[in-house]
């Protein structure tokens, strides 16, 4: 016997639905409460929100006017900003665009219905065999895929719904309400459209499916989900509303029982008779009566969920002689009692008014025709007329007329609402539709008839000829990319790969757009990208992300890193530059930079503190590198034979740098000024060859400009450096201006010819 | 979320994110820039320096592409556009982490608009000011980005606005890889397209027309997986309009729409509208676009027009893919709009500033 409505009724929370708020909780919740209470729906049918979670944030007040408001939407959704043009009011208001999500479980969500997609492979596509070799068992296999994955995709969003009552469940309250309106759709959907066509035999499973088992659970898992209705606290009203009185005497109570009937909770209405104390009542009373209802309780327990549709009939014949024999039969209760028994029987035996009579709702009425009247599409038509004219459908919640329309076969008008509730569900969802054949088809049909201007509007991804699916599939995918979220971005890609067009450009385009956004972050992020840009062959894809990498290093000191990626990038003239900028510091600082690297690069030398092996040297490296590199690799020999003070080979190395016809003017000065003048020419001990002397003389006279803007700031650089490091030598030898320091230089090299001559 | 104080000590003109919407920066009357960084952890903005970057009000900011480094450029009133990039050696909040890389001071006017190109054009900017004429800079040596040459000077107003009339000015260029380089300007109440012609010179391309108003803000939307191109307006006369821009090759043009007439005579369509106006001494001279000079043509059909905000609208911007739109006006309130399957732009949102 059941003692308490807790075992009478199914239990609703594990059905998910959300606990309403208790008074404490709302104190307790007080901004949350506010950021659920954010939205209302304006007579147009647009959402209102607020821009700050509480209205006490709220910049202007009530029906404050003309003032300089402005918005900036962000590359990442979730933080874009308004603000004011206006006096005293230098506050940013971040706002997150509503219905978007970057919890960990809308991603794992996500990444499911991913996963389920993917993996359907061929079947994402509808087809209908014409020509070649026609697979009988090709439409078999493909239905029962497409069925299983809504099915999959049904699951996912239940386990999704989970989720979220598990955790911060306020604040979640509102995304919980819709999501649980979209499942209700869903499981509605799979019931209609996804059930019924299984296979029975020769499947690719070897599974031999139980179509009406199948079919019953879905209905009464659908309406039952739906609503929650006959909630706890309704059925312990009912228990509760007098102790004088037995329950079962009040019509409220068999208008109960027969919800229940009608909603396919057969434990839950022999529950509810079990613990009224009927049963006791009529074993007193009326033997005729009480066997009724052991009769009813009995076939209630037998009702064929799984059995094939012989059995339905076996049952619906013994519900029907059980109506039969208690209306011929004399009984000793009578009245109404006996009136509540009879139509309870009635209705279990399939009849028309009386279903409709019981019901609440549509769907209820629905619910009873399939499960007591007669089991068949054929007439859901009929069903459907007779109890929308009974009971018209809710216009205030999103689900009804959906459901109708899946009823009534209208799959597109759906997808809107659908996409309002959740983006991601009517994606997928979309996407299962379409490859079931629910939408219309064209692709593949128009590719062959496409005249031009068609070609052009194909090479829109959301083109219209690209169908609803695909422009819910794509439409997520963009949402999804302006997260801000790199865990999406493979999730977003594949989902563009996937989406059904009508040409492949259109995908490579948005592609390529979309991956100079991607927020990457690790190695393996740079090595995703760069396997969707082979791939997808997007070389300046690539090229972006190599010099973004280049330029980060830059800022982060990491100058040959930096100019690997540059090299990578094929921006040669980045290379080129950096490598003179690094001759340029080692050059005035006169000598070789303290980083080894570099140094290991250039002496062709493993490194071995650093653990620089060849191998990692010579990735280092790129042929563009090796070349840039090579005067300072010239520098780089030309000190480490001058602290040797083999002052003939530093010499040698000295005038090939000068004499190298692509050295920048400006660093024939440097290398003039700090090296040839201090070292070689006020040095009278170190002698110079005349070639040498006439070769130097050589490029001065054709390269030497005193005026050059750069050559000056040089010049200036190096005095500066003496003075800074406090070389009073050379602070002492070089002039002030390049005029001077030629003068002498030529005077010393005369000097040095002189020597030589001598 | 809860607002956070800037500590502007004025108008707060514009605000900038850069190009991943990790950092922003903010510009303001008291002269002053700030750059935000959002900590990730913690969702949660953070200054990251402040600092006097001109002599009068800052009306315009703009990030630079990573590409090229973390660089900002801003654009005052005092009639400079100034570079500055980020110095990691510096202490955040130190009023030195941003260094001057240099100033732009060819401008007559007080400057309204500075926007870089994207990155696929190279290290470029353009920049409107109050003489009505369009800079665009150029840095040619990418490593050297002290150094910035003046490649195009077009003078988009024969003459300057009058002093004493309210006046605006507005950039956008054209996002798309895939398209010639083009920029949207808009000055006082006209908004022109320029494109690059075979002269490697802009031109103006198109026009967009039916503003009855100062244009206050103009935005390009990004066209990803869009063979056309999007721009909407925010306009004095309280509406936003949504323009679509298709480009054509010249040798398509008989089987285009495009109305070579609309380019020769903006005036004509918008006869009414200019009569009421105080702007006519400044009404643009498009006899002078040479046609000839432009590699394709540009057809504009204004999509869709709304008065939602039923007063003046204040600003216009699109998201990253170019899907939602958002506009402010006068109402203080802040729209959401976005295209339908049927391509019809639909307000999906309404954000309200009251309480």
């Amino acid at each position: 016997m059941y003692q308490s409505t807790e075992e009478l009724l199914m239990n609703p929370d594990s059905l998910g639905f959300v606990d309403d708020y208790d008074s404490k909780s709302k104190e307790d919740n007080d901004e949350s409460m506010e950021d659920s209470s954010m939205e209302d729906i304006l007579p147009n049918g647009e959402v209102l929100l607020r821009l700050t979670s509480s209205r006490k944030y709220q910049p202007l007040k009530s029906d404050e006017l003309g003032k300089r408001l402005k918005f900036k939407l962000s590359p990442n959704s979730l933080q874009n900003f308004a603000y004011f043009t206006e006096d005293k009011m230098t506050d940013l208001y971040p706002f997150r665009l509503p219905k978007l999500n970057d919890s960990p479980a809308f991603i794992n969500y996500v990444s499911k219905l991913f996963e389920i997609y993917d993996s359907m492979g061929n079947d994402r596509i509808y087809s209908v065999q014409t020509i070649g070799l026609i697979n009988s068992t090709f439409e078999q296999n493909h239905i029962e895929t497409v069925n299983l994955a809504m099915e999959a995709v049904v699951t996912e969003l239940e386990v999704y719904i989970d989720s979220l009552n598990d955790t911060s469940k306020y604040s979640n309250i509102d995304k919980v309400l819709e999501l649980e309106e979209s499942l209700t759709i869903l499981n509605c959907l799979k019931l209609f459209h996804f059930t019924l066509d299984y296979p029975t035999a020769n499947n690719r499973n070897g599974t031999d499916y139980n179509i009406r088992g199948i079919f019953i659970s879905g209905l009464i898992n659908w309406i039952n989900r739906s609503d929650g209705e006959p909630n706890s606290e309704y059925i312990e009203q009912i228990f509760g509303i007098s102790t004088e009185t037995e329950v079962f005497i009040l019509p409220i109570f068999w208008k109960l029982v027969n919800q229940l009937l009608l909603r396919g909770l057969f434990d839950q209405a022999i529950g509810c008779i079990e613990r009224s104390g009927f049963l006791p009542f009529l074993g007193k009373t009326c033997k005729v009566s009480s066997n009724a209802i052991l009769d009813l309780i009995e076939l209630l327990k037998k009702y064929p969920i799984d059995s094939d549709e012989s059995s339905f009939r076996e049952w619906k014949s013994l519900t029907l002689e059980l109506a039969q024999m208690f209306s011929n039969t004399e009984t000793s209760v009578s009245g109404e009692l006996r009136d509540h028994i009879e139509d309870t029987l009635l209705l279990i035996s399939g009849n028309q008014h009386k279903i409709l009579y019981y019901s609440n709702t549509w769907y209820e009425s629905v619910s009873g025709f399939l499960l007591y009247y007669i089991p068949t599409m054929e007439l859901i038509d009929e069903y459907l007329q007779l109890s929308l004219q009974s009971k018209p459908l809710d216009v205030t919640n999103n689900w009804e007329q959906s459901c109708v329309d899946i009823i009534k076969g209208d799959i597109y008008s759906i997808l809107p609402v659908l996409e309002s509730l959740d983006t991601c569900t009517a994606a997928f969802s979309a996407a299962i539709c379409h490859a079931k054949g629910l939408l219309e088809n064209n692709i593949g049909s128009l590719q062959d008839v496409m005249i031009d201007d068609e070609v052009t509007i194909a090479e829109d991804l959301f083109s219209p000829k690209n169908g609803m699916a695909s422009y819910l599939l794509s439409s997520f995918a963009f949402e999804l990319c302006s997260l801000g979220n790199r865990a999406v971005w493979p999730v977003a890609i594949g989902l563009i790969t996937l989406t059904p067009t009508l040409t492949t450009s259109c995908k490579k385009t948005a592609i390529s757009e979309l991956m100079h956004h991607y927020p990457f972050e690790t190695n393996d992020d740079i090595e995703w990208m760069l396997s969707v840009c082979a791939k997808w062959k997007l070389p300046h894809v690539a090229t972006s992300l190599f010099t973004k990498l280049g330029s980060s290093m830059i800022y982060e000191g990491k100058t040959i890193e930096a100019m690997t990626n540059f090299s990578k990038a094929g921006k040669f003239d980045l290379v080129k530059d950096y490598s003179w900028t690094l001759f340029e510091a080692s050059a005035i600082n006169g000598r070789p930079l303290d980083d080894e690297i570099l140094n290991a690069i250039v002496t062709n030398k493993e490194n071995d503190e650093m653990f620089l092996s060849e191998d990692i040297v010579n990735n280092l490296v790129t042929g563009a590198m090796r070349q840039t590199l090579a005067p300072y690799a010239v520098l780089y020999k030309f000190y480490q034979a001058k602290e040797r003070e083999f002052w003939e080979e530093a010499l040698a190395l000295l005038v090939t740098l000068i004499e190298f016809q692509y050295l920048p003017s400006y660093y024939l000065i440097l290398l003039m000024a700090k090296f040839l003048y201090p070292i070689y020419l006020i040095d009278n001990s170190k002698k110079v060859s005349e070639k040498t002397v006439i070769s130097v003389i050589d490029v001065i006279e054709k390269r030497w400009d005193s005026n050059d803007d750069k050559c000056q700031n040089v010049y200036q650089a190096i005095l500066d450096h003496s003075h800074d490091t406090n070389d009073e030598v050379l602070a002492k030898l070089l002039p002030d201006n390049l005029d001077e320091l030629l003068i002498l230089i030529r005077q010393k090299l005369s000097y040095k010819l002189c020597q030589e001559f001598m | 979320m809860r607002p956070f104080d800037t500590g502007h000590e004025d108008l707060i003109h514009d605000v900038a994110y850069d190009f991943y919407g990790r950092h922003v920066a903010t510009c303001s009357s008291d002269q002053h820039i700030k750059v935000f960084k959002l900590n990730k952890e913690t969702s949660q903005w953070e200054l990251n320096d402040s600092w006097k970057a001109h002599d009068s009000s800052i009306v315009s900011i703009d990030w630079a592409a990573p590409e090229y480094g973390r660089i900002i450029a801003s654009a005052s009133y005092d009639k400079t556009v100034k570079l500055w990039e980020e110095n990691l050696d510096q202490d955040e909040c130190s009023g030195r982490r941003w260094n001057k890389l240099c100033t732009l001071n060819d401008s007559n006017g007080s400057l309204y608009s500075v926007k870089f190109a994207p990155a696929h054009m190279g290290l470029k900017l353009a920049c409107i000011g109050n003489d009505g004429v369009l800079r665009m800079y150029d840095a040619l040596e990418p490593s050297d980005l002290r150094s910035w040459t003046l490649t195009s000077e077009i003078k988009v107003l024969p003459s300057p606005p009058a002093n004493h009339l309210q006046s605006d000015f507005s950039l956008s260029w054209c996002p798309s890889r895939f398209s010639t380089q083009k920029i949207a300007v808009c000055v006082l109440e006209q908004a022109l397209i320029y494109q690059k012609g075979k002269d490697n010179k802009f031109h103006v391309a198109a026009r967009l027309p039916g503003h009855k108003g100062l244009i206050r803000s103009i935005s390009w939307a990004p066209s990803i997986g869009r063979w056309y191109q999007l721009i909407a307006t925010g306009c004095k006369d309280g509406k936003i309009r949504i323009y679509k821009i298709t480009e054509k090759l010249k040798d398509n043009q008989t089987s285009s729409s495009v109305s070579n007439d609309e380019l020769n005579n903006p005036d004509q369509q918008d006869n009414n509208n200019n009569n009421n106006n105080n702007y006519n001494n400044t009404n643009l001279n498009e006899n002078d676009i040479d046609k000839n000079a432009l590699q394709s043509i540009l057809e504009v059909e204004l999509l869709s027009e709304h008065d939602d905000h039923q007063s003046e609208v204040w600003s216009v911007s699109w998201n990253l893919t170019g899907t939602i739109l958002s506009s402010t006006g006068d109402d203080g309130k802040v729209r959401l709009w976005k295209s339908t399957y049927s391509n019809e732009f639909k307000c999906m949102s309404v954000i309200s500033a009251q309480q």
